[in-house]
């Protein structure tokens, strides 16, 4: 396994955000996380990630602690993408990039630069290479990180497993982008890397994920299979709204029931009118 | 185009542009003075000594020269202790005097003029009294802002900003109390000059500022990568608490030792990184060398106006920096007003 975790239970003053979670993730492997918001999808990603500690529970990393890693070696094996992206400072995009590897040793500068130039038309930035990264639209920022993320990991290291932790990768994106993100997590997973992302739309599980664990209220709901982790009952009951999931066992979608979702409540003057 | 630039096209050749400049400037110092010797002399008696007589020899490397030395090394640190500022902020209009540096350095000093010059020599207690009180305001502030092992920034800037007020209120409190004679080296320290510092206080003074803002000017691509956020650095690979700990180390001593030598030359710290960056874009590899070549620039040029205008008077050459960075500051503020990027 590349990250394994066991117990992980997380409290923020009074209130236990996350209790008793385990999951693991092995090369070649893309696993999703979900759950309805607040459910501490992020809070796990943030603990294995290593930003916040557990307060019960272990997280391993390539068989090893992932408290004991060197930050600069877990670095150039293990890469994240947070939700939100703070940089404000008016970078060319290819510079943003760049930053990403800043873990790799600057020996091959020509080399690092075809990686940097591989990031982007891996992520179809090419084109906003010079312009500054502050001057980009949301979906735009958000492939653009994605880039520098996988660039921080794009060589197969010589020993260990690569790691790939992607907080809601395909927030902002539309519609063709959010599979284009997908399809290139898949395609590093093929390459031996193991990825773990949190996401909204159980479709996309469906299309892209191996496995799954269904969040709620800090605790797993279901975890295995997509097919048998989003079952209608299941989703039903955790999200509050009414779905059908198609029979197809191979390809499986989910849609929401309209015809059996309540009526709205609207403010009485609004009806009146 | 304006952000395009990167380390190794660029850099070469904006160093090199800066240090003639430079250059041209210390030559124009050297000669500019009540004893005036011509830029001419000055380069024929490179080769030969005997070009000048004696009493401009005296001048230049007894007062000249020092206060050149003195100008370029403390205008290089407030360069680049605020572009490392912006980055640990990751703001654009911090300063080193957000963190309570240049009130703590005048309420301690202010302090020591009206109370102390008894009990030490001013040209050892003044000196020692500010570095101690930068050293203790930004200590303060930072261990305030030292939430759950980590800094918190908006907590660091709202402590700074409580330590100017009460410093404030102290420096008017000891200026109420103090004699005529107190009060006014009170209000000349609180202008910055160069003109106070020693040849005993350069020798010490002089390579500190060095040490610290090489430091700085060193850790370019840690803090291009603190830009992205804290989480991101250390994703990256950075110890970002260790980073961050020992660059504000590095800030409070370049910071404290400038107002211990030459008292409170305001702005430099804040305008000198932002032109660069206006420049040639934020990257720090370019950013830091660069702020610490043009701090030096500016300030060299601002104390040589100080000193000359209105010979034989001289004016404080923060009087000068203030005149020219308040109006600056604004300006900036109302660019970014509304803008995202103050965040």
């Amino acid at each position: 396994m590349t990250l394994r975790a066991d117990g992980l239970g997380y409290r923020l003053g009074a209130q236990q955000l996350l209790r008793d979670v385990s999951l693991s993730v092995g090369p070649g492997e893309v696993h999703a996380i979900l759950g309805p918001n607040g459910a501490g999808k992020s809070t796990l990603l943030n603990l294995l990630a290593g930003d916040r500690r557990a307060q019960t529970g272990t997280i391993t990393f390539n068989a090893r602690p992932l408290t004991d890693w060197p930050l600069p070696q877990l670095a150039s094996l293990r890469a994240v993408l947070p939700q939100r992206h703070e940089l404000s400072f008016a970078f060319a995009v290819e510079d943003v990039v760049a930053m990403g590897r800043l873990p790799a040793s600057a020996s091959h500068p020509a080399r690092e630069r075809a990686i940097v130039d591989a990031a982007l038309r891996l992520t179809a930035t090419d084109h906003l290479r010079s312009r500054p990264y502050t001057a980009l639209s949301g979906g735009e920022r958000a492939r653009v990180q994605f880039a520098r993320v996988l660039a921080q990991i794009w060589d197969p290291p010589a020993s260990g497993t690569r790691l790939l932790l992607l907080d809601e990768p395909t927030a902002s994106l539309d519609l063709a982008h959010q599979h284009h993100c997908l399809r290139i997590a898949r395609a590093f997973a093929a390459q031996g890397v193991a990825v773990i992302a949190v996401l909204h739309d159980p479709n996309l599980v469906f299309a892209y994920a191996d496995s799954a664990t269904l969040l709620c209220c800090g605790e797993v709901v279901a975890q295995g299979v997509p097919g048998e982790v989003l079952t209608a009952a299941r989703i039903e009951r955790v999200y509050g709204i009414p779905v059908e999931v198609s029979a197809d066992s191979d390809a499986p979608w989910v849609r929401v029931a309209g015809n059996r979702l309540d009526p709205l409540l609207l403010p009485e003057a609004l009806v009146d009118r | 185009m304006l952000h395009r630039a990167r380390p190794g096209r660029g850099l070469s050749r904006r160093v090199a542009g800066l240090v003639l400049a430079l250059t041209c400037v210390c030559l124009v110092a050297l000669s500019l003075g009540p004893v005036p010797i011509a830029p001419g002399r000055l380069l024929a008696a490179i080769g030969n000594t005997a070009a000048l007589a004696d009493y401009e020899h005296a001048v230049l490397w007894q007062i000249r020269l020092p206060r050149i030395v003195l100008a370029l090394a403390i205008g290089a640190a407030l360069g680049i202790a605020g572009a490392g500022m912006q980055a640990l902020l990751r703001n654009p209009l911090a300063e080193p005097g957000l963190v309570g540096v240049s009130s703590g350095a005048a309420l301690s000093a202010a302090a020591y003029l009206v109370l102390g010059t008894g009990l030490v020599p001013v040209a050892l207690g003044l000196p020692l009294a500010s570095f101690a009180g930068a050293a203790i305001a930004a200590w303060a502030v930072l261990r305030l802002a030292l939430v759950g092992g980590r800094t918190q920034v908006a907590t660091m800037l709202l402590a700074g900003l409580a330590l100017n007020a009460v410093a404030g209120a102290g420096i008017g409190l000891l200026s109420y109390v103090a004699d005529d004679f107190a009060l006014r080296a009170v209000t000349l320290w609180m202008f910055g000059s160069l003109a106070r510092a020693g040849l005993a206080d350069l020798a010490v003074g002089v390579p500190l500022l060095l040490i610290a803002a090489t430091w700085i000017g060193l850790r370019a691509r840690a803090l291009n990568a603190l830009l992205l956020g804290e989480a991101e650095a250390r994703h990256l690979g950075v110890d970002v608490e260790a980073l961050k700990r020992r660059l504000t180390l590095a800030i409070v001593v370049a910071a404290g030792i400038a107002v211990a030598l030459a008292g409170i030359i305001g702005f430099v710290g804040l305008i000198v990184p932002h032109l660069v960056r206006l420049w040639v874009g934020p990257d720090h590899r370019l950013v830091l060398p660069l702020s610490g070549l043009l701090g030096a620039l500016l300030l060299l040029v601002a104390d040589t106006l100080a000193r000359t205008l209105f010979m034989p008077a001289e004016l404080p050459v923060g009087i000068l920096t203030a005149l020219v960075g308040g109006p600056f500051f604004l300006a900036l503020l109302l660019r970014y007003r509304g803008g995202a990027e103050l965040s």
